[in-house]
């Protein structure tokens, strides 16, 4: 019988404030010269204290709502005690007692079907400094001495604990999507996996023959959302396999390796087993009235999946469009003020999708950096949807307007686009000009030899770019055989 | 009159007034510290020359007319756990031995804004943790009363340059009773105000949830102005309270204790104590009844019994977190070492002494899984049940009266090695500081021997004007505490024993 | 529960502490934390039941700091006498996992 799959995740996300939780540093690592952000507070001068920044526990707050949690009007913090380098203080601080946010849930959805993950929590905690060791790999093993950069000492962070309602990698990383859509929607997160501003921990275990929960392993490490899934499928191959030959599960921390495709048991040693957890008295608790959470509740956007919901019905599309289109709340706000200005719901959610994409791919911008604004997008729609121009003029219009900073008008007179559509006498030179050019296929065509009418539609093809798609496919065809006798 | 003896009123009275200028007293006050430091040693860095300038800059302030603080020219030292910018900090400690701080201070930077002049930095035990200002790294500070014997601690450098007249303030620290004691042991006036009225920023901590900013003085008036210059809120240090202070030096205006009701701690048998200081709470239980206090006996079980246990677990809890930041890299002593770890333990085993060693361990051990859900754990419900019992109690009483101390000061040496006894000598000062009550010791003259006499009175927390006002009633029976010269002990005569 | 320390606790104790002991002061300290253990052990024998953890309450809470960044202008001054400082990083020596 197939044991089910029983995963938890705990979330790390950066919060995006200016400066630090405790201190009126920048909160900015990235790029900055090291140690540069640092104070004596996050170098943990003596007879300094801990300064609670409010734009985190505002941010907490709004992700908190953001989970359909409650937030507390009273929370505490607490320290969790361990020598190293990159911990100035020699204790985090954290929450774990009374955290900010309790009891929420995140909805995601999985090949059409919509699952509730229940969160446990969500707390407040402060990030680490960073080590740099310098061997050629940049890891620890064999460097002779290492280097301490505290500029992201004490960088906010939230950390997100669900429950263990995941049963799946594929609901695993779905929730992670769904989790960091939501922390950039309230402008909470960057959520870069890469760069490290969210991290993931999983629990996972398997459920015993008898159906009651199994040991749990944790994993770390993981750097992507493929490697996400990745580590997580490793380990319940893994923990199968321990199984299915009458082994045990030990639980234990494990890291994956993603070169190597595995997750490695952290040497107990370097588990720290007792972390010395107690109250942190230098900080006053977090009191949070019911107005400031009011006033939190008042300043939320739709979430995504509100905003899914609507785009459904009011405008009609489908599923995988709207998932496109809402995946960021920019750009869904620029779908929308398309729409606003008159373009049809349909056509603009398709430009949008396949040609802005197109676009913003290629110049590599967000679309916040995009030229072509959206009431400058919905009068070449609406263009297209009357018939004015054509498609295909409407790419090279809207590549020219993102490009080169245009407006359509401005677009339309560079491209010298025809204004009328090409026929009769003018359709019948260029398609004689196109002909001429391509002796050989013409050729071919002659001599009977295009049996499955691939050369003739070649010719078709080119005549319409020509004509920047502006005559009739039919009399272009019409044309072509009268010139080539086919 | 000399100069040195003056309360720090009269001292910024006479110097508002030009009747002396600032660098008279300062110059008095330097000169009484040269004549009897060698004996005393209570000061670790003495910053004479920083004195002289801000004492002259006070003076030219006054010639020009300007307004100046409450305490404009009136020297005084801060024990050596204040951070004092560009001024070496050194908790008494090797591993702060040539730390040069960045910051003041928020106390300090408050006292030098009042116009009070910094004298230099006194002796404590290394990281406050003692009771006797023995285990220092400049050796062990005397007591002026009578140099044989130990000033208290740890603020006990503090305390005895306030009674040997190097200055008529000092500031110090009072996480168990760190100031209580001395100023007891030392014959002056000490107050530990409720938690959360003095910022702690900038100071070396050693328990954070009990350390408090306390001063040291001759007159109950001067710990007023003290406490208004000390006493307000500080965006450096979120555990110091927002609310508005009340005016300290107006509560002390109080002509009698019509009205009040005082409770006279009677929850311990005579026989645990010296029987003078016996006498003398009874003496003050008296005095209160004649200035108009219904006086009640009232007693404090679960402080008596579980205070010291309860103070012990929380506070070496909290060193043994709050010094581990001391680890050879970002400032202090550093030793060397070939990996982290090494860096570490040559570092910390090298430059901390061994009773802060042994209570770090400790406090480590607390804090560990098992320790904790029988030590820590229970010590936080024990401490509010405490915090309870007072509250309980002060739906009857305006204030009570304990001893400081159980215990005249000892002699110097004299290492008590009976744990049990040991901790006995904390017994009456650390409830007070685990529920963060305002806490006076108040000096009622010297006994026979030239040894000080004092009892401790205590209030409901955030009245420390209110129990000011008591301490000033009481102290206009009991007098004010004289100077000390070291050296000289001073045998009462006839008829002028302890009032 | 009264708890006590062995010798194997006190080293664990001392590590963790990043403190060395000894060999011949082992006893001695093993002895001293005891003392302490078997003192302290009356903290368990008060009924607590439904008594909350200590905190400390205010008559008024300050206001949480505005998130606006400030430099330090002494960093300079700080890094100058900074033990292990060096360019632009606090220099360790080699980080060992615990053996």
């Amino acid at each position: 019988m197939a044991r089910q799959i029983v995963i938890g995740l705990e979330v790390h996300l950066q919060l995006l404030t200016k400066t630090k939780l405790f201190c009126s540093c920048s909160a900015e690592y990235i790029g900055h010269t090291p140690n540069s952000n640092v104070c004596p507070i996050c170098l943990a001068v003596p007879g300094t204290l801990p300064l609670l920044n409010d734009g985190a526990v505002a941010l907490a707050s709004r992700l908190g709502l953001g989970l359909h949690c409650t937030i507390q009007n009273y929370s505490t913090f607490g320290r969790k005690n361990y020598f190293y380098a990159d911990l100035a203080k020699a204790y985090q601080i954290t929450q774990y007692e009374l955290p900010v946010a309790t009891k929420g849930y995140l909805d995601i959805e999985l090949g059409g079907a919509s699952k509730r993950v229940r969160i446990h929590h969500l707390h407040l905690e402060e990030d680490a400094g960073k080590l740099v060791h310098p061997t050629a790999d940049g890891r620890l093993t064999g460097a002779a001495y290492s280097l301490v950069d505290y500029n992201r000492g004490g960088v906010p962070l939230s950390e997100v604990v669900s429950e263990p309602d995941m049963s799946s990698p594929a609901e695993a990383k779905e929730y992670v999507m769904r989790l960091r859509q939501l922390a950039r929607y309230l402008d909470v997160s960057d959520g870069e996996m890469e760069s490290g501003s969210l991290r993931v921990d999983a629990n996972i275990s398997l459920t015993n023959a008898d159906g009651t929960l199994g040991t749990r392993v944790e994993i770390k490490n993981m750097n992507s959302l493929k490697a996400l899934e990745r580590a997580l499928e490793y380990e319940i191959s893994r923990q199968n396999k321990v199984l299915d030959s009458g082994g045990r599960i030990v639980q234990e921390t494990r890291l994956w390796d993603d070169a190597e495709g595995v997750t490695r048991s952290m040497r107990n040693k370097e588990t720290a087993s007792d972390y010395r957890y107690y109250p942190e008295m230098d900080l006053a608790p977090i009191v949070i009235s019911d107005s400031e959470i009011e006033g939190y509740r008042q300043s939320m956007p739709e979430l995504p999946q509100e905003k899914r919901l609507r785009f459904a019905q009011s405008f009609g599309l489908s599923g995988e469009e709207i998932a496109i289109l809402t995946e960021q709340k920019a750009l869904a706000d620029y779908y929308e003020a398309t729409v606003s200005a008159g373009a049809p719901t349909a056509r603009a959610a398709n430009w949008i999708r396949m040609e802005v994409l197109r676009v913003l791919n290629e110049l590599g911008q967000d679309i916040s950096e995009f030229r072509v604004k959206p009431d400058a997008l919905a009068g070449l729609v609406k263009k297209i949807e009357q018939g004015d121009i054509s498609s295909t003029i409407g790419k090279d219009l809207l590549d020219l307007m993102a490009r080169e900073d245009l407006t359509l008008d401005e677009a339309v007179k560079r491209l010298g686009a025809p204004q009328g559509r090409l026929s009769g006498d003018a359709l019948r030179e260029l398609a004689s000009r196109i002909v001429s050019s391509q002796p050989d296929v013409a050729e071919t065509i002659k001599n009977g030899l295009d049996k499955k009418g691939g050369k003739i539609k070649f010719l078709q093809g080119l005549v319409m770019k020509e004509a920047r798609g502006q005559a009739d496919p039919n009399e272009v065809a019409g044309c072509l055989s009268e010139l080539l006798g086919s | 009159m000399e100069l040195y003896e003056l309360s720090a009123k009269e001292t910024a009275d006479g110097i508002r007034s030009k009747k002396f200028s600032a660098i008279e007293v300062t110059e008095a006050c330097l000169a009484r510290a040269d004549k009897f430091e060698g004996n005393v040693n209570a000061i670790i860095t003495l910053t004479a020359d920083a004195a002289l300038a801000s004492a002259r800059e006070i003076d030219a302030r006054i010639a020009r007319g300007e307004s100046v603080g409450p305490l404009a020219g009136v020297p005084y030292f801060a024990k050596d756990n204040f951070c004092t910018k560009g001024t070496r900090t050194t908790c008494s400690s090797k591993i702060l031995e040539n730390w040069l701080p960045t910051y003041n201070a928020s106390a300090i930077n408050y006292m030098n804004d009042a116009g009070a002049v910094m004298m230099g930095k006194t002796n404590l035990d290394e990281f406050a943790m003692g009771s006797s200002t023995e285990n220092s790294i400049i050796g062990p500070t005397k007591n002026p009363r009578d140099l044989g014997r130990v000033p208290g601690g740890s603020s006990g450098g503090s305390a005895a340059s306030v009674a040997a007249g190097y200055a008529p303030i000092a500031l110090g620290t009072d996480t168990g009773g760190s100031v209580r004691q001395p100023a007891c042991f030392c014959g002056v006036q000490g107050m530990k105000p409720s938690y959360g009225q003095v910022s702690r920023y900038g100071i070396l901590a050693y328990a954070s949830s009990l350390d408090q900013v306390s001063p040291l003085a001759r007159t109950v008036e001067d710990l007023a102005i003290s406490m208004e210059v000390l006493a307000r809120p500080d965006p450096h240090d979120t555990t110091c309270d927002a609310y508005d202070r009340p005016r300290f030096t107006e509560a002390i205006e109080l002509p009698d204790l019509k009205g009040k009701k005082i409770g006279v701690f009677e929850g311990f048998e005579s026989s645990q104590m010296d029987a003078e200081l016996y006498g003398a709470l009874q003496k003050t239980a008296g005095h209160c009844r004649d200035a108009g206090a219904v006086v009640e006996p009232m007693d404090l079980p679960i402080a008596v019994k579980y205070g010291v246990a309860t103070y012990y677990v929380t506070a070496l809890a909290d060193a043994s977190s709050k010094l581990a930041c001391y680890d050879g890299m970002r400032y202090g002593s550093h030793l060397d070492g070939q990996t982290l770890n090494e860096m570490y333990v040559n570092t910390r085993t090298a430059c901390f002494g061994e009773e802060v060693r042994r209570r770090i361990i400790l406090g480590t051990c607390l804090l560990t899984e098992g320790f904790y859900q029988n030590y820590y754990g229970p010590a936080l419900k024990v401490r509010q049940r405490m915090v309870d019992e007072f509250d309980e109690l002060f739906g009857r009483f305006d204030a009570y009266i304990l001893p400081t101390s159980p215990s005249l000061p000892y002699r110097i040496g004299m290492k008590e090695t009976d744990p049990n006894r040991l901790y006995l000598g904390d017994i009456f000062t650390v409830p007070i500081s685990l529920a963060g009550l305002p806490g006076i010791n108040l000096s009622m003259g010297l006994n026979a021997d030239g040894l000080p006499l004092s009892v401790q009175l205590v209030g409901q927390r955030y009245f420390d004007a209110e129990l000011l006002g008591i301490a000033s009633v009481l102290e206009r029976v009991m007098g004010k505490p004289r100077v000390a010269t070291p050296g000289v002990v001073e045998k009462t005569q006839k008829g002028e024993e302890a009032k | 529960m009264k708890m006590t320390v062995d010798r194997d606790i006190t080293l664990k104790m001392a590590k963790a502490a990043q403190l060395r002991v000894e060999p011949e002061q082992v006893e001695k300290m093993m002895n001293s934390i005891n003392d302490i253990l078997d003192f302290c052990a009356l903290v368990g024998d008060l009924d607590c039941s439904g008594v909350p953890d200590f905190m400390w309450r205010m008559r008024k809470l300050p206001s949480r700091r505005p998130d606006v960044p400030k430099d330090w202008p002494d960093r300079e001054i700080f890094e100058s006498k900074a033990p292990t400082f060096e360019g632009e990083f606090f220099k360790t020596p080699r980080i060992m996992a615990e053996g």
